[in-house]
Parts: C-alpha cells; sequence; structure tokens
C-alpha cells in the first residue's frame, strides 16, 4: 500500500535546503512559490524522501487564490506526498516551472497555463495546449465566465441583448462568411443597427 | 486459298485451346487480296483488343477476389451484399468513383497532375504485349521480350514521381521520392535474376524461354529458386505490394503519391496496380513455373488455361504475403536489396553461365545434368539464405527479446536494477 | 531577395538548415487527419529526408472541457463523462472517478462489488491492450491482419459489456459505492468459455507475431527510452514497465482488493517498441489470470452501497488512482460540501506518456516515429478531454 509521506518530514527535508521554504498546516505540505524549485529538487534528491516521479500537476482557483496542487511519488519507497503552492496573484499568477527538475511537467504545466492562466517561469514552450492562442479568458477559472470578451454560458442570444455578452466576440472567432452568398460582415455578424433585412 | 475458305474456319477457330487460329486465319485472308502492312496492322489490333478486353472484365474479377481473400485472412466475409456473393461489388465501386468529384489540388501542376492516371495504362498494357498465353500466342513475340518487358516495366515509374510531384503534397512527394529510390534498386536485382535464365536458355524471347522449359521437362523454379524467390521479391517490390509497399505506406505517408487523386483517378491508379500484379504474377508463372507448359497437360488443356492457374497461383502468394507481413522500413528496404538480393542473384548469373558452359562444350546428356545442377541450385540457395539469415542479424536483434515477470518486488530503479540482475542470473 | 530565401531565413532561426547543398528540411504535418494518429492528433515533424529532426504534437482538437462541465454535474452525473476520457478503458475510467468520490466520501464497497469491479477492470484491459497491440502491428505496416484478429477477442469482451450494462464502450457501469447491477446469469458463462479460448488465441498471436523477422527489424532497438528518462518524464504503464521498472499500481497501492489476487508483473529490458508490445501481450495473460482466480470466487452479497444519489461529500480533496490499460489513471477531486465537486481533475496517462515522444522520435526515420506513436498507445479523448 502506498504510504502518504508525513508532510513534516518532508517540509524538514525542505527546510534544510532553504530557511522557511516548506511549512505544513492541516496536515498538508505549503512550499513558498519562490524556493519550489529548490525545493522539489530537495525532495527529489533525498535519499530518505526520493520523490523521483511527479504524478500529477494541477491546479485549483480557491477564488481568492490559486492552489497549485503537485503529487510527488518514491517509486522505491513507495509514498507519496502531496504539495501545495499558493499563488494569490490574480492578475497575473505565476509560479517557476518544474520542468527543469521533472521532464514530465512540461505537457502537464502547459495544461494549467492553458485552462486557468497561471505561467510558469522558466518552462522552455509555454504555450496554450488544448486551447488556440488567443482565446479569450481561461476556462477552468471560477471566474471565466465574467472575464471580458467571454462567451456566454447557453444560447447565444438575440441581437441587441446585451451586447457585450453577444456572440461572436470581436477578435474571438475570425470573421469570415459562412457561405459565398452572405455578405462580407464587417467584423461583428450580430448586433448591427440596421437587421439582415438592408442588405436583401 | 480464295477467299474465305468457310470450312476451314469452321475447322479450327472455334479450337478454343489456340486462341490464334481466327487471327492467323484473317491475316491470310487478308494477305490474299490485301497489303502486307494491312494484314500486321489488324493482327495487332485484333491482339490488342483480346487484351483488353479480357483485362477488363478480369480486373473487375480481380479486385472482389482480392477483397474476399484478404477478408478471409482477416476473419473477416469480405463483400458479399452487391450481387450473388458480393461480386458486383467492384461495378458498384466502379459507378461509385466515377460519379464522384475530380479534386484537384488548387496549387497542383494542372497538366502533369491530369496526365498520370492516364499515363500509368502505356506500360501497364504494354506489357501485355509479349505474354505468351501458348505456344504462339502472344500479340508481339519479340526475340527481345524479356529485354522489352524490363524496359517498359522500368518506365511505369515516371509516371509514378509525376504524380507524386504534381500534386503538391508532402505525402505524395515522399511516396514518389520512395517510389523512385525503390524501383531503380530493384530494377538491378530484377534483370539479374532474369539474366540468370537468359543465359541458361540462351533466348531473351518469353515464348523461348517457356519452349526450353518445355524441351528440357524441367520448370527454372527447381534449377534457380533463389532468382525465382529473389524475382518474386523484387517484383512485389515493383508492385508497391507489402512487405515493400513503402511509396503508399498507409500509416506512414497516407497513401504516397496518389494521395491527392479522387473518384476515377484513383480508381485507375488502382486498376492499374493490380493490372500489373496480375501480370507480373503472370510473367512469375511464365518464367519460373513454365507458362503455359504443364508436362503434356498443355496436349489436354488449353495453354492459357494453364497459365492462368498458375498466375492465381502466384497471384494468391502475393495476397498472402500482402495479408501476413508488415512493411519494411525504407532502408532496411535498400539495405536487403543491395546487400543481399544484388550479390546473390549476381552469383547466380555467374553460376548459370559456368553450368551452361559446361552443358554446351562437355555435352552432357541433360536429362542426367539437369537434375543434379538442380540439387546443387537448391543446395546453394538454401546455405544463401541460411547465411543472410546468420549476418543480417545485427547484434541487437540476435539478443532474445523478452519479458520477465516480477512477482513480489515493486519499485523504482532499484528494483529494476535487482529484476535485471536476477533475469541476467538465471540464464 | 526571393520567397525561397525567405523561407530559408525565416527556417534558419530555428532550425539550421543543411550545409552546402542548399537542401531544407521539410515540416510533415502528421494529422490532425492521418491514419495512423489514432483520433484527431497532430504531429508537426521535421524531416531531413525521411531523419525526422524535430516533432512536435499540437493536440486539442478533441478538447471537450470535461473538468468545466464535471464542476456543474453531481458526482453521479459525472459517470459518463469518465466513459468519454478514454473510450478504449471506459471500465478502468469508471473506476478511477468512484474510487476517488469513495474516499471523499468514506464509502465502504461491499466485497461482491469490488470483484465485480475487478472482473471488469481486468476484462478493460484484455480488451485495450488488444486493440493497442492490432492497432500498433498496423502501424508497422501489417495489413489490418492482426488488428482484425485482436478484434476478435475485444468484440467478445465488449459483448459481455453489453450484457451486463447495455453499452459496449461508454459503460457507465461503476457507481460511487460499487457497480450499478448484478452480473447476469449468462455471463459467467460466456467469461468461462472466453477464459478457455484465450490462452489458444494468445499463443497463436505469438506464432505469428513474436518471431517476425519484419516486425523484429521494424521494432526493436526503436523508440528507445532509458528507466531513468522514463520515470523523470511521469511516463507509466506498459511504457515505463517496458524499461524494467516493475512498477504496477495494483501491487504497490492494491485497490478492490487486488492483493487478493496472484498475479506477476512483466517488465521488459530495452524499453524499445517491441518491449512495449510484449509487456502488453504478457499482460493479457496476467489479466486472463487474475480472472480465473476470481471467476469462481466471486462472494456473494450486495452490489452497491447505500450512497446517495445527490451525496454531499465533506469538504476535503481526494487523489485516487488505478492502473488503467495505459497507466497511472487518477482522478483529483475537491470538494467544497455541494452536491458537485469543485474541483474535477484527471491525470490522464496518455497525454502525459507523450511527454518523451519528441525525445523518442529524434534520429529515427518517418517509419520509426509512427512506430513509436503507435507503442505509446494514445487515446486522443483523454488526451484532450
Amino acid at each position: 500500500m502506498t504510504a502518504q509521506l508525513d508532510p513534516a518530514a518532508a517540509a524538514e527535508v525542505v527546510n534544510a535546503r532553504h530557511e522557511n521554504a516548506g511549512c505544513v498546516d492541516a496536515g498538508v505540505l505549503f512550499i513558498e512559490a519562490a524556493q519550489l524549485v529548490e525545493a522539489v529538487e530537495a525532495l527529489r534528491d533525498d535519499e530518505a524522501t526520493d520523490l523521483i516521479f511527479l504524478c500529477n500537476l494541477t491546479a485549483v482557483d480557491r477564488e481568492r487564490h490559486f492552489e497549485l496542487v503537485y503529487h510527488l511519488q518514491s517509486l522505491d519507497l513507495n509514498h507519496i506526498l502531496q504539495l501545495k503552492v499558493i499563488v494569490t496573484d490574480r492578475e497575473d499568477p505565476a509560479v517557476p516551472s518544474l520542468t527543469g527538475v521533472f521532464h514530465g511537467a512540461h505537457l502537464q504545466e502547459r495544461e494549467v497555463f492553458d485552462l486557468f492562466g497561471i505561467r510558469f517561469d522558466g518552462h522552455p514552450d509555454l504555450r496554450r495546449l488544448f486551447l488556440w492562442d488567443g482565446f479569450p479568458g481561461y476556462p477552468l477559472r471560477k471566474d471565466f465566465l465574467q472575464m471580458p470578451g467571454q462567451v456566454r454560458a447557453g444560447l447565444p442570444g438575440f441581437p441587441h441583448e446585451g451586447e457585450q455578452n453577444a456572440w461572436p466576440v470581436p477578435g474571438s472567432v475570425p470573421q469570415r462568411p459562412l457561405h459565398p452568398n452572405d455578405p462580407q460582415s464587417s467584423g461583428i455578424a450580430v448586433s448591427e443597427d440596421e437587421p439582415a433585412e438592408a442588405d436583401a | 486459298m480464295s477467299g474465305f475458305d468457310l470450312a476451314v474456319v469452321l475447322g479450327a477457330w472455334y479450337d478454343f485451346r489456340d486462341l490464334n487460329n481466327l487471327s492467323r486465319l484473317i491475316t491470310e485472308w487478308i494477305a490474299d487480296w490485301g497489303p502486307d502492312w494491312l494484314s500486321s496492322i489488324v493482327t495487332g489490333l485484333l491482339g490488342s483488343l483480346g487484351i483488353l478486353a479480357v483485362i477488363g472484365p478480369t480486373l473487375l474479377v480481380l479486385i472482389w477476389v482480392e477483397r474476399k481473400v484478404i477478408a478471409r485472412f482477416q476473419q473477416r466475409y469480405g463483400p458479399n451484399r452487391v450481387g450473388p456473393k458480393g461480386l458486383l461489388q467492384p461495378v458498384a465501386d466502379a459507378i461509385k468513383l466515377i460519379l464522384k468529384e475530380q479534386l484537384a489540388p488548387r496549387a497542383a501542376d494542372k497538366l502533369i497532375f491530369f496526365l498520370p492516371p492516364v499515363l500509368i495504362f502505356v506500360p501497364g498494357l504494354l506489357i501485355w504485349g509479349v505474354l505468351p498465353f501458348g505456344p504462339r500466342m502472344s500479340v508481339a513475340d519479340l526475340n527481345v521480350g524479356v529485354l522489352f518487358l524490363l524496359a517498359v516495366s522500368g518506365t511505369g515509374v515516371l509516371v509514378l514521381f509525376m504524380a507524386g510531384w504534381s500534386s503538391n503534397n508532402k505525402y505524395a512527394l515522399f511516396g514518389a521520392m520512395r517510389a523512385v529510390a525503390m524501383s531503380i534498386s530493384y530494377e538491378v536485382p530484377m534483370v539479374l535474376a532474369l539474366l540468370t535464365l537468359v543465359v541458361f536458355s540462351g533466348t531473351m524471347s518469353v515464348n523461348g524461354i517457356v519452349e526450353w522449359q518445355q524441351q528440357e521437362d524441367v520448370i527454372f523454379i527447381l534449377l534457380f529458386p533463389l532468382s525465382a524467390i529473389a524475382f518474386f521479391f523484387a517484383a512485389s517490390a515493383e508492385l508497391n505490394r507489402t512487405p515493400a509497399d513503402i511509396s503508399e505506406a498507409e500509416s506512414e505517408i497516407v497513401a504516397g503519391y496518389h494521395t491527392e487523386y479522387s473518384g476515377m483517378r484513383f480508381g485507375l491508379f488502382y486498376a492499374v496496380e493490380l493490372g500489373n500484379t496480375l501480370v507480373i504474377s503472370a510473367f512469375i508463372a511464365t518464367f519460373f513455373l513454365g507458362g503455359w507448359w504443364l508436362w503434356g497437360l498443355d496436349q489436354w488443356v488449353p495453354s492459357w488455361i494453364i497459365l492462368l492457374a498458375k498466375t492465381g497461383a502466384v497471384y494468391f502468394l502475393l495476397i498472402w504475403t500482402r495479408g501476413t507481413l508488415p512493411r519494411l522500413r525504407i532502408d532496411q528496404l535498400m539495405s536487403f536489396c543491395w546487400k543481399a538480393l544484388v550479390p546473390a542473384t549476381l552469383i547466380f548469373v555467374a553460376v548459370a553461365a559456368v553450368e551452361r558452359t559446361l552443358l554446351v562444350t562437355q555435352g552432357w546428356d541433360t536429362t542426367i545434368a539437369l537434375p543434379i545442377m538442380a540439387v546443387i541450385n537448391i543446395a546453394l540457395t538454401l546455405g544463401a539464405v541460411m547465411l543472410f539469415a546468420r549476418l543480417a542479424r545485427s547484434e541487437r536483434l540476435r539478443r532474445p527479446a523478452r519479458t520477465t515477470l516480477v512477482r513480489d518486488r515493486v519499485g523504482g530503479l532499484a528494483a529494476a536494477r535487482e529484476v535485471a540482475s536476477q533475469a541476467g542470473g538465471g540464464d | 531577395m526571393t520567397s525561397a530565401d525567405d523561407t530559408r531565413s525565416a527556417l534558419s532561426g530555428t532550425i539550421e538548415t543543411l550545409a552546402g547543398d542548399g537542401s531544407e528540411p521539410v515540416v510533415v504535418n502528421l494529422g490532425p487527419q492521418h491514419p495512423s494518429t489514432h483520433g484527431v492528433f497532430r504531429l508537426k515533424v521535421t524531416l531531413d529526408g525521411e531523419i525526422v529532426q524535430d516533432a512536435e504534437m499540437r493536440i486539442g482538437y478533441l478538447h471537450r472541457s470535461m473538468e468545466k462541465l464535471a464542476e456543474e454535474r453531481t458526482y453521479t452525473q459525472n459517470i459518463p463523462f469518465t466513459d468519454r476520457i478514454d473510450y478504449l478503458a471506459a471500465m478502468s475510467n469508471n473506476l478511477a472517478y468512484c474510487l476517488a468520490a469513495e474516499e471523499l466520501l468514506g464509502v465502504e464497497v461491499p466485497p461482491r462489488g469490488q470483484a465485480i469491479r475487478v472482473l471488469f477492470a481486468e476484462l478493460q484491459r484484455v480488451a485495450s491492450h488488444a486493440m493497442a497491440n492490432g492497432t500498433f502491428i498496423n502501424d508497422c505496416g501489417a495489413w489490418h491482419t492482426p488488428l482484425f484478429y485482436m478484434f476478435r477477442d475485444r468484440e467478445r469482451v465488449l459483448d459481455m459489456f453489453e450484457m451486463t450494462c447495455g453499452a459496449r464502450l461508454t459503460t457507465n457501469y461503476m457507481r460511487i459505492g460499487g457497480v450499478a447491477f448484478d452480473l447476469p446469469d449468462e455471463l459467467l458463462p460466456t467469461l468461462r468459455s472466453f477464459l478457455d479460448d484465450m490462452p489458444d488465441r494468445i499463443a497463436s498471436y505469438e506464432d505469428l507475431l513474436m518471431e517476425n523477422e519484419i516486425l523484429h527489424a521494424r521494432a526493436r532497438g526503436i523508440g528507445v527510452i532509458s528507466p531513468e528518462m522514463a520515470i523523470n518524464s511521469s511516463l507509466s504503464g506498459p511504457i515505463l514497465r517496458a524499461t524494467g521498472v516493475p512498477w504496477d499500481l495494483r501491487k504497490a497501492n492494491p485497490y478492490c482488493g487486488y492483493e487478493n489476487y496472484e498475479f506477476d508483473i512483466p517488465v521488459g529490458e530495452q524499453g524499445d517498441c517491441f518491449d512495449r508490445f510484449l509487456v502488453r501481450m504478457a499482460e493479457v495473460k496476467q489479466s486472463l489470470r487474475i480472472l480465473n482466480q476470481l471467476i469462481d470466487n466471486i462472494p456473494d452479497g450486495p452490489w452497491l452501497a447505500d450512497v446517495p444519489l445527490h451525496a454531499r461529500p465533506p469538504e476535503g480533496e481526494a487523489y485516487a488512482r488505478v492502473e488503467s490499460p495505459r497507466g497511472e489513471l487518477g482522478f483529483y477531486l475537491v470538494s467544497d460540501g455541494s452536491p458537485a465537486p469543485y474541483r474535477f481533475h484527471c491525470r490522464p496517462p496518455s497525454l502525459i506518456n507523450l511527454s518523451a515522444l519528441k525525445e523518442m522520435s529524434i534520429g529515427g526515420t518517418l517509419a520509426d516515429a509512427i512506430v513509436t506513436l503507435g507503442s505509446i498507445d494514445i487515446v486522443v479523448g483523454e488526451i484532450d478531454r
């Protein structure tokens, strides 16, 4: 059975590398964002912890802050450790990238960047993974629907109805006629002052 | 003979053992009143029409046969909906292909893009010309038939390259490049394999080779098995069939040189490919299995039926390899050609030359000498194949691949080292 | 400056142009629509002739925002989503999600439920590995024949799924606290005949494939990865085991009573494509072994614990993982006390196993890259979610 590594023991390893880099709160090891790489490297290289396998890397939007969750596993000692990093800056959240420590962090960090907008400093190729460049907003944030230029949930709605939420939003979708016979729109497909009869 | 002799016609034209009777009759009749050139033109046209009339329906049936046989290899039923036993499936496919839109990429070189599906028919049909269906039954019994065959089949690759180059598609370009590289390489063992026969039988006429086999009562696959194997493999490479179908490798470059061809243009490529497979099977049967001759059976059964049966057997073998084997990589194919097939066939050319010289100069009785030579050559072939099997496997491949079953150990690198040392010690 | 010069100078920033002869590398897009990318997956390879210089993957064509959608549905309503994450191993995904939800709720699964879960998880492994090996040989260039052979066995497994829960691919069979239905009467006889037939079948596949010289030439020494690199790249499942690391969550962290069954972890030696194939073949045998032990020892009793449909787990988080056919499949759930998960995250083995694809394919030929991709056994639904 995979044991849970005692967070306090892990915190000691981390703090031995760097003062006050980690602390334990309610049974969870929290790491200072600035010392993340050093801390994880210490946990990986220390023989007592031996956390050489990055199981899982994800984030949780706690509305006031972001929580980055890392699951690290030791294969030989068969224990797992969950550690968290708190990011409070919602405007431009950033944490150091773990790609230098774990090659497997590449794709998972790109995924978090794509869906949460958390920047990973030091990632060699930080681009969106699933969504296209220019997609407005970051879907897994809890305030996704309030983000500027965001798609409304449900039906796209009618012209003139709340123009800022109308679909498609300028810039979000390349504007082009859907059919050769369609008139070329000037940018916004809906919420024109003159409805379609004017063209007909 | 005056005019159209009805009695002679009735006496001979229905003799389906020799389909030549009718055309000879017509030629003679024309020669009576017309100029010489007219009769040769009429004979040529008759032969071509005959071949066209045979190939078209045969292809339709062959598509069905190939799909059905492959399906049986793969535990499926194959086409069984259109017509009895699905026999009309190829017709339905053809209708569908004809009705489909013909697309051309915008950036394609239009003229060169449109030509290949048409041009590819030329070598595909010309090859049939020298195939002897019976003792006197070939459209053109050239005395350099072997040379003609090789020359014509070599031009086909130009058309493939045109198709791949003009499509403006990277897959197509890769397919065309691979086709050219492979075709040029595999021409060599093909030529050398045929050279063995030419040297030994002393004739370059295709019919002459068959007649030599008939005369000596032996088929060439027994005398020169390695040439037969080399020719078979080289032909399957030229035909783009697995295990050498790299120029249209589906899992790598989608469809190779004909990626961009849609509708009936693709259908034409497909039909010619099948037709080539058929004609090459027929030539393998002719060169190595005795063609229309089968130890006297050809006196009783029409010779072209014998040829058809042998062709079918070779064709089945081609389908079989296609349904069984994975594909080789291009560098492996090339090294197999240049490092294995070419030296081996070269050696056998020398062997054939030596044996032929001995036969001629010593005046040995062929009924005794040929079986001895066959035994020697079969032994040589087996030796060559075994030598190749030993040399070709690199050190890496010679180590057996295996899995170790780990029962009570779970872990990472330390456990991996432990398992590896135990497995290594267990040997 | 001509346009060709433009291209060349643009390329020289990223890729060194080849010296002297004025040739340039070719960028080829394998996919999104390509016969051997197993779905809408795009691999952008830079080729020097046939040699791969760079490989970059572009994914997201099948992104269905499952993690977001799951935040608005109850825990039970989310089970069908997990089917569609990895549609070739729906049972394993159901299981992993239910384990995570049970950990949040603190639910005990009755013994019969656990046995049935193991049964279907192992059947799913047989089906998924059959598919993986079949398509792998297909990528090596065999003309569909092994694929259809393997499909024959997969078909029988899917028939058993249909018999039990009415669906073949998207099973939606596991529930929080057990499984949805009891086993139908006809399942066990069917399973028994399946188990009787399979050893012969596997032996015939081994006859066909194990000694196939062309397959050896194509797959051995291709896509090699060292155990250190594999662990560092978070690879899991058959790929990790093919490098020789005996890591199987069924042994390391037994769930659903896997500790009661006897089975071995097959590990490879070289970490190449052929070893992955061998490991999968051997794992099918081990799965059959587990099923043989299980079939006569399914305990009686309830198969589903009493869990309300609108269960409200206490605040907290859970990370549960299973050994899915493709590797470590984890579900990370965060609860805020409401009936819907606050955060629903899936650790997709297919995506993370692709971490080292670039390293595996660079330096090989285009054909090798395809074989490597085939040996990783991706499911695009799981990559993109």
